[in-house]
């Protein structure tokens, strides 16, 4: 044991229908844990990867079925709503004195919580995550409401060129890295440098071999240029902020002036035209780098299989950049590549849950079928939604509003701290006040159906244990544990029946739920 | 302010810091962690009877300012020379300049020593300063610690790891220098020898990555000290204390017993929380009256008032009678110090970016130094180190911003002086000046002093590390040859 390669966790290891749901969706419900028996990993990432063949009618339905009105009394669109009716809506709720930004945010969570715990087209779901963060931009403005499900969603499992070409169009990415105010005699270089340093290509060379990691992929006179040549992609002077070329911001094409950019190379590239065209090509240079097909495929492995993927994994990188490079950035046969490599199936203990993951996996476990909304101003109900947006971000993944362009962190080392112990801590605790009834005493508990049925109640103390271990866990843990948690839960009687009238049984569900071994993704 | 608000400013480079692919492998660390931890006895009781301040040496504030903080318009070079003065005040930033001491204009540079001038931002309280939107915490700022001598500058500092990205210079910085292992603030207190619980805390939602230990050294994040530790309450959702406890005593049983094995990351993390919160919950319960006003408020500050609650948190911890005294503390500034655009510089209007981002600063380290001031023991016993990933370059673009530059202000901050008992040699500006024209990396200002050269001189001369641990130990790869007089030697 190394460091590269960290201490398995304690406990027995899951199996491998439990490690895919773990990684590829956000953990698994009590409907998946029934149907593990005749699992078959291959069959599983493809019926996941052509997820438009997934009926997810019931988990839509739902979707609709959530109130869109706002505490001002006016109504969020629906989240695929044009620019111009996200303004419409704007401007109403603000002459009802709201806050509309902050509606649409958290009508945006609602949805995308509920798709988390909900959609069967979970491996979408979690690679929304994934583009979200590597295109990251955040909610200083509606635009996000809008990017979300016109550029992220549209491309998530799509073509890695078309989802950078969206996003460079995208109005919220343009502002948030300042190209919208960019002109091409003095540039703002702060989306070119990104594009290039987060977006595509990497500071330095991905490909392996003696340059890894030490060849620089471009200069700043690349930055200069590439910031040039994007001058003019800009929402100014549109209505509801659409992108548009703006050909008097943009580098001006009626000088003979020559852009050359060398990424690297010892030869050059030529943009010797003015016009959207330049930027277009950049954007292709950029997407068939084999950089970028390598810095992708890292990302991706690093997602789904290891902190740490050149230490661990570095052949899945290699079949995920090579899958990349044949299908010209088809995002599905990049994944494909990565999640049938044998490293994943190996790859236990490599990755903890983030807190996006511990919240709709403790969800999922609990086996719940609705979901907060975060819309509603609910602060008379003490475990509402303000209560939970608050504890969101006690956890530090409050979605859309990192700040950096880097996206949230995807190693446990930048997650898990002495915060999150107490924050999941709590965390746990609340769901379980919140959906199975709020305990308020030590010597009794209110009767609540969901969390007899979550049980299986009445039943021993052991068996409810067990059964809890299953749901949560996925694995035996240590004997000392187990035997800890069901006297606790029997009060010193492993055959004490117990139902959800049993004062013990909600902390116990919290330990559970709150326990290391629950952290393991 | 609300809990939102308060933690809205917190997550922000720190974390972006610990992304990055490659720097990352530095920073692990289990096996050493379960190492560390396996064969050591976990103390359930806390020694007794603190003496408090540390006498052996001064606690150590980093504040790490994230996104590339504009030290030109902050310690504006108003008279360094000629050529300086025409090439920046009248070619470089010809909107974007702090009107020089001299100058008519209403808001004005402050001189600092005929050469360098203060923006008015750091000064607000100074007689003579215009200071629009007034509020208690405008004591004097930066500029009165210059004055009283608890303020070093050090000018066109930066790291020789330099790159045009923020998240990977300042990964470097945080381990200080490119190839090493874990964070310099822990190989710090390695250097000192302190134990492996030496408290360590981080005002904020997570640990700064120069506190990352590859030898299971603790670390303690607190975003917000009135909800600190596990509850199963929060001011919304109410429970009878009693019965809390006896829930959350019952859990913290099992859960103990689960982490305490320390087998690995997770659980270990685990332990340091437990500990963490017997020897601070205290501390947090107990109602902080600060000594000095900080300033959080909105109309003011840009980070929902992060700094100035972080820098508030810092001196109640360092000044409760605990029985391990606090030894550093971390802090990452955000709020948009990343000025590509809409800059500002000195007038508070919509566009007062940089006004706020300026005043954010000083008056919180002055309320910082007051607050701890007021306790006479803690005089001369702290330095706060103030440090960005780089300066912004010389010139402005066309969007009224700056883009990444080079080399950068550092602030080393002392106290005691008026009392007495200086640590510091302030209210002098260190560092060779470069001078204008010799641009550096990116056409920022040049480098002279490499940041670690200032950060080893207040190590060795305030916190009893011997010199030669500084190449060895916390700053591998970095060849120190002396310091710069910056520390008054114990």
């Amino acid at each position: 044991m190394n460091a590269m390669n960290p201490a398995t966790p304690p406990g027995a290891a899951p199996s491998l229908a439990r490690l895919a749901y773990n990684r590829m969706c956000f953990g698994p419900r009590p409907e998946d844990i029934a149907a593990m028996g005749n699992f078959d990993l291959t069959s599983f990432v493809d019926q996941q990867l052509n997820y438009e063949a997934i009926d997810d009618s019931a988990c839509e339905a739902y979707i609709a079925s959530l109130s869109r009105t706002d505490p001002q009394g006016t109504t969020v669109p629906p989240t695929n709503a044009t620019l111009a009716e996200i303004e419409q809506y704007r401007a109403a709720n603000r002459a009802a004195n709201g806050w509309p930004n902050t509606n649409l945010q958290r009508y945006l969570w609602t949805t995308t919580y509920a798709r988390a715990l909900l959609s069967k087209r979970q491996l979408f779901e979690v690679m929304v995550d994934f583009w979200t963060n590597h295109l990251q931009t955040n909610f200083q403005s509606h635009l996000k409401y809008w990017e979300d499900h016109h550029v992220i969603r549209q491309h998530a499992l799509g073509n890695f060129r078309d989802l950078i070409g969206a996003s460079a169009k995208s109005p919220s990415m343009l502002y948030f890295l300042s190209n919208t105010y960019s002109d091409g005699n003095n540039p703002n270089e702060n989306y070119a440098r990104e594009l290039m340093e987060l977006h595509t290509v990497g500071s330095y060379s991905y490909v392996p071999g003696p340059d890894y990691l030490k060849k620089p992929n471009y200069t700043e006179e690349d930055v200069h240029a590439a910031a040039q040549i994007l001058s003019g992609w800009t929402t100014m002077g549109t209505p509801n902020d659409e992108f548009r070329f703006n050909d008097g911001r943009s580098w001006p094409s009626h000088h003979w002036l020559e852009k050359r950019l060398w990424l690297g190379n010892d030869n050059y590239y030529h943009f010797p035209y003015g016009g959207i065209e330049q930027g277009e090509m950049l954007l292709d240079i950029l997407a068939a780098h084999p950089s970028t097909a390598y810095f992708i495929s890292f990302k991706l492995c690093r997602r789904f299989i290891s902190d740490f993927p050149n230490e661990f994994c570095p052949d899945a990188v290699e079949a995920g950049a090579q899958a990349f490079i044949a299908s010209q950035g088809d995002i599905r046969t990049t994944l494909r590549a990565i999640l049938l490599h044998p490293k994943f199936a190996a790859s236990w203990g490599q990755k903890v849950k983030r807190p996006f993951e511990f919240f709709i996996s403790t969800m999922r476990a609990m086996g719940l079928t609705t979901m907060i909304n975060f819309l509603p101003d609910d602060w008379s109900d003490p475990l509402g939604a303000r209560f939970f947006e608050g504890q969101i971000e006690m956890l530090g993944q409050k979605l859309f509003e990192f700040p950096a362009p880097t996206g949230l962190p995807d190693v446990r080392i930048a997650w898990w701290n002495t915060n999150q112990v107490f924050g999941r801590w709590t965390m746990a605790n609340a769901l379980v006040n919140r959906f199975f009834g709020s305990q308020t005493q030590t010597n009794s508990a209110p009767a609540n159906a969901a969390l007899d049925a979550l049980i299986g109640g009445p039943t021993t103390a052991t068996q409810a244990v067990d059964r809890l271990i299953e749901r949560f866990i996925g694995r035996a843990i240590d004997a000392a544990d187990r035997s800890a948690l069901i006297n606790y839960l029997g009060s010193n009687n492993p055959n004490a029946m117990v139902s959800s009238t049993t004062p013990t049984l909600r902390p116990t569900v919290g330990i559970i739920a709150a326990s290391p071994y629950a952290q393991w993704r | 302010m609300n809990r939102r608000d308060f933690l809205k400013g917190c997550a922000g480079f720190a974390a972006a810091a610990a992304l990055r692919g490659f720097g990352i492998t530095n920073l692990l660390f289990d096996s050493q962690v379960a190492r560390a931890q396996s064969d050591e006895p976990q103390p359930d009781m806390l020694p007794q009877s603190p003496a408090q301040p540390p006498n052996n040496r001064d606690l150590l504030v980093l504040v790490f300012v994230r996104g590339g903080l504009d030290g030109l318009n902050l310690v504006v070079p108003f008279n360094t020379s000629e050529d300086d003065r025409r090439r920046y005040y009248n070619t470089l930033r010809p909107t974007m300049n702090i009107p020089p001491p001299n100058s008519s204009a209403a808001r004005k540079a402050i001189d600092l020593n005929s050469k360098f001038a203060l923006h008015p931002d750091a000064a607000r309280g100074i007689p003579g300063v215009n200071v629009p939107n007034p509020h208690p915490s405008d004591t004097g700022g930066l500029f009165k610690l210059f004055q009283d001598g608890d303020l070093a500058i050090v000018d066109a500092c930066g790291s020789p790891d330099i790159t045009g990205s923020h998240f990977d210079t300042e990964l470097y910085v945080d381990l200080g220098g490119k190839n090493n292992s874990g964070g310099w603030v822990a190989r710090y207190l390695d250097a000192a020898g302190e134990p492996n619980d030496a408290l360590a805390v981080s005002p904020q939602w997570g640990i700064s990555p120069s506190l990352l230990s590859p030898t299971g050294r603790s670390a303690i994040a607190v975003p917000d000290p009135r909800e600190f530790g596990p509850q199963w309450k929060t001011a919304q959702w109410w429970i009878p204390p009693e019965t809390r406890n006896a829930l959350l005593s019952a859990q913290r049983a099992i859960l103990q017993q689960m982490y305490q094995r320390g087998s690995d990351f997770v659980e270990v993390v685990g332990q340091q929380a437990l500990q963490g919160y017997d020897m601070l919950r205290n501390v947090f319960e107990t109602t902080y009256t600060p000594s000095a006003e900080y300033l959080t408020s909105s109309s003011h500050v840009l980070d929902y008032g992060h700094f100035g609650n972080s820098m508030k948190t810092i001196a109640q911890i360092a000044k409760a009678s605990i029985a391990n005294p606090l030894r550093v503390a971390t802090v990452d500034v955000g709020g948009g110090y990343d000025t590509h655009d809409n800059q500002g510089t000195v007038d508070w209007n919509g566009n007062s970016r940089f006004p706020k981002l300026i005043t954010n600063l000083a008056n919180n380290i002055k309320a910082f130094c007051d607050d701890m001031n007021a306790d006479p023991q803690w005089r001369g016993r702290f330095v706060v180190i103030v440090l960005s990933e780089f300066g912004r370059v010389l010139y402005q673009n066309d969007s009224a911003g700056c883009d990444h530059g080079n080399g950068n202000v550092m602030l080393v901050v002392g106290s005691g002086r008026p009392f007495g008992k200086p640590n510091i040699n302030g209210g002098q500006i260190y560092g060779e000046w470069p001078g204008l024209k010799h641009f550096g990396f990116n056409d920022g200002l040049h480098i002279t002093t490499d940041y670690r050269r200032v950060i080893a001189d207040v190590l060795i001369g305030r916190m009893g590390v011997a010199a030669q641990k500084i190449n060895e130990v916390i700053f591998p790869g970095f060849n120190f040859t002396g310091g710069m007089g910056i520390a008054v030697p114990r």
